[in-house]
């Protein structure tokens, strides 16, 4: 139980370090992988850093165990500064992506061996362990060694050796990416339980958005080492603050629409392959009050707020292919020469030709879902 | 399903087979003989089985020099060279693949180069060293030139470069110390690299011949080799002694590769390339 604090933590790597990423910024003292981070963590936070690989979420987690150094900025555990103290003073304790178990040592072996190395009395380590164990079921494991272990049992015995110490942070980095989908689900669930048993301050790194959604209480989402947004899942689901994070969160993708926004004494349109929509009270309040004025935008809006319509104020498009899900259907559709997804409950098109490839489908979306993108910024105007 | 074995098998199979006779045969031959009087030894056509089956050459061997002293100097020397040259190749092989220094590079080339000396070449300087310090006629001069092995870093350190970051971050952690994570996590995952290398280097301290009889001349401190060999120097040609004093020389060896032949021959064919 403890909170982090990250204030303006950056990491830079020499020249010659990682050359492969160009997309990091570079500058006098080398390339930038994360820069400016700014965080503070609460008491029992399940906090997950996500973005694509490459983006610093792995560094920063490092930076926060101690196994990189932090370039510039302070980490505090606990309101102590942590930047020159070594990992094992931290107390923390850390899951990692391939398991890392100790291949010569049985699992309680791996289990006991950080409280061997505290040097705590054997009662209490055979109580911890044997707890451990029982949450995470996996008592009967308890004398095999590691190579007789599924992966999904290997994960389990990873975290339950980060578990035996009640570290303050539990660090997790990727800890689900070497599953395969079953087993990813089942034991994302798992930790999901485990977080209520045991009272820690986790932080999760992710590539994978849905684990972000379904796991953190506040995610983070990071882009060439920069922070983009920090909110809970729905916030930044319904509100995302740039171009980069609508199109990251949320699947499948959102669809982006080249369009114009026009203002008439205050009040908004915008329009989209000659579709209006005039926008409502609380987005022309937005836009007034960050004094956005008539433009090209990016118009994003997801596929499941996209609904088949009819008559004139409607965008026309042909469907190239569609995709059965069961209880929906994706429509891949292609209006203008711009390709868009419309999610649509299968019940709506029972008994329509519109899953036909070449079928022609009017679509249109209400103003409350449109999201607005500077063509410029790639910021979202009304934040 | 019963695999077919095709001819290439076979072919392979008979040239194993037939190496495997050629080296091995020797070996039976000194153990038989060591049993046969010299007489019979010598005689004409050779008989492969003993007839006069004796066991004298063996307690000669005894009575007439030092031999239980000569085995104790070698079990020792060549232990404790193993125990020590293990370690710090283990820990020095570590140090390179594990920890950025400055010149790392340069140094470890230095070392490699080092490698690619012959050993006769270094010795008068080593040997002029060893009298300069006053270390010759000691067990000193037995033990410390073998402490450090060449070879041995450079295999310990291929394996050390292959075994993933990860483990020793977990170790780092859970709250190891640099060394607690060389010692209860790299060394123990390095087991069969170092097995390996424990026989290499007990044989190239137990079978060295060409140091020890240079730099030691009291008969007290004779390894078993030089031992040996002043047999020949003091009596001459008692091929039947010879024998038995060589069929006991290998006893420790057997010992040590029947204990450690699964991890030895592992260690030989996935050695440097373990992850």
């Amino acid at each position: 139980m403890s909170t982090v604090t990250l204030k303006n933590i950056k990491k830079v790597y020499p020249k010659s370090h990682n050359d492969n990423k160009h997309n990091l910024k570079e500058t006098a003292e080398g390339v930038l992988a994360v820069d400016d981070f700014n965080l503070e963590i609460k008491d029992n936070e399940f906090i997950v850093l996500v973005g694509p690989s490459g983006c610093g979420k792995s560094t920063t987690l490092r930076m926060v165990a101690g196994l990189e150094e932090i370039t510039g900025g302070e980490l505090y555990i606990d309101d102590v500064l942590m930047n020159e103290v070594a990992p094992k003073d931290r107390d923390i304790s850390m899951v990692f992506q391939n398991y890392a178990l100790y291949p010569h040592m049985t699992v309680r072996q791996n289990m006991e061996f950080p409280l061997k190395v505290q040097k705590k009395k054997k009662e209490y380590i055979d109580k911890k362990v044997e707890e451990a164990a029982e949450i995470l079921g996996i008592t009967e494991y308890l004398d095999r060694k590691p190579k007789a272990l599924s992966g999904g049992q290997k994960q389990r015995v990873a975290i339950g050796r980060a578990i035996v110490r009640e570290p303050k942070v539990l660090l997790m980095d990727e800890p689900l990416s070497n599953l395969d989908a079953k087993l990813r689900n089942q034991m994302r669930a798992e930790i999901l339980k485990l977080r209520k048993r045991i009272h820690t301050t986790f932080i999760y790194v992710t590539h994978d958005q849905t684990e972000a959604m379904t796991l953190g209480d506040r995610i983070v989402i990071m882009k060439d080492g920069v922070v983009q947004q920090i909110g809970t899942p729905q916030e930044v689901f319904d509100n995302p603050h740039n171009l980069f994070v609508a199109g990251f969160i949320g699947t499948p993708q959102m669809n982006f629409y080249d369009g114009r926004l026009l203002e008439d004494n205050g009040k908004y349109t915008v329009e989209i392959q000659g579709m209006k929509v005039a926008l409502g009270k609380e987005k022309n309040e937005r836009l007034k009050a960050n004094g956005v004025v008539s433009q090209d935008v990016t118009v994003g809006v997801r596929p499941e707020h996209i609904v088949l319509a009819e008559g004139d104020n409607v965008i026309r498009s042909v469907v190239d292919v569609s995709e059965m899900m069961g209880s929906e259907v994706h429509l891949h559709v292609t209006a203008n020469g711009q390709e868009s997804i419309i999610i649509v409950p299968t019940n709506v098109i029972r008994g329509r030709s519109v899953m036909d490839s070449g079928a022609e489908v009017d679509f249109s979306f209400p103003e409350e879902v449109v999201h607005l993108f500077s063509k410029e910024t790639q910021n979202n105007l009304e934040y | 399903m019963k695999k077919k074995h095709n001819l290439s098998y076979w072919l392979m199979f008979v040239m194993m087979t037939l190496i495997a006779f050629v080296s091995f045969f020797p070996f039976v031959w000194m153990f038989l003989s060591s049993f046969k009087p010299q007489n019979e030894l010598l005689s004409m056509p050779p008989t492969f089985f003993p007839e006069n089956f004796t066991i004298a050459n063996y307690t000669s061997v005894f009575k007439q020099m030092p031999f239980g002293q000569y085995y104790i100097n070698s079990l020792v020397t060549a232990g404790l060279n193993t125990l020590v040259g293990v370690i710090s190749s283990s820990l020095i092989g570590y140090i390179f693949a594990k920890y950025d220094f400055p010149f790392k590079n340069a140094i470890f080339l230095v070392v490699l180069a080092c490698m690619m000396i012959p050993y006769e070449t270094l010795m008068p300087t080593v040997y002029k060293l060893m009298v300069g310090i006053k270390w010759t006629n000691s067990y000193k001069v037995l033990t410390i030139p073998y402490f450090v092995n060449i070879f041995g870093i450079f295999l310990m350190r291929q394996f050390y470069l292959d075994l993933p970051d990860d483990y020793l971050e977990a170790a780092e952690v859970d709250g190891c110390s640099q060394f607690e994570i060389w010692a209860r996590i790299a060394m123990p995952m390095a087991n069969s690299t170092t097995s390996s290398l424990v026989i290499f280097l007990f044989m190239a301290s137990y079978n060295s011949f060409m140091w020890p009889l240079i730099s030691v001349d009291t008969r007290k401190l004779f390894t078993l080799p030089v031992g040996i060999a002043s047999m020949v120097w003091d009596r001459g040609n008692q091929y039947a002694m010879l024998l038995a004093a060589a069929s006991m020389i290998i006893v420790p060896v057997c010992i040590l590769f029947a204990f450690m032949q699964r991890k030895f021959i592992e260690g030989m064919t996935s050695g440097g390339i373990k992850g």
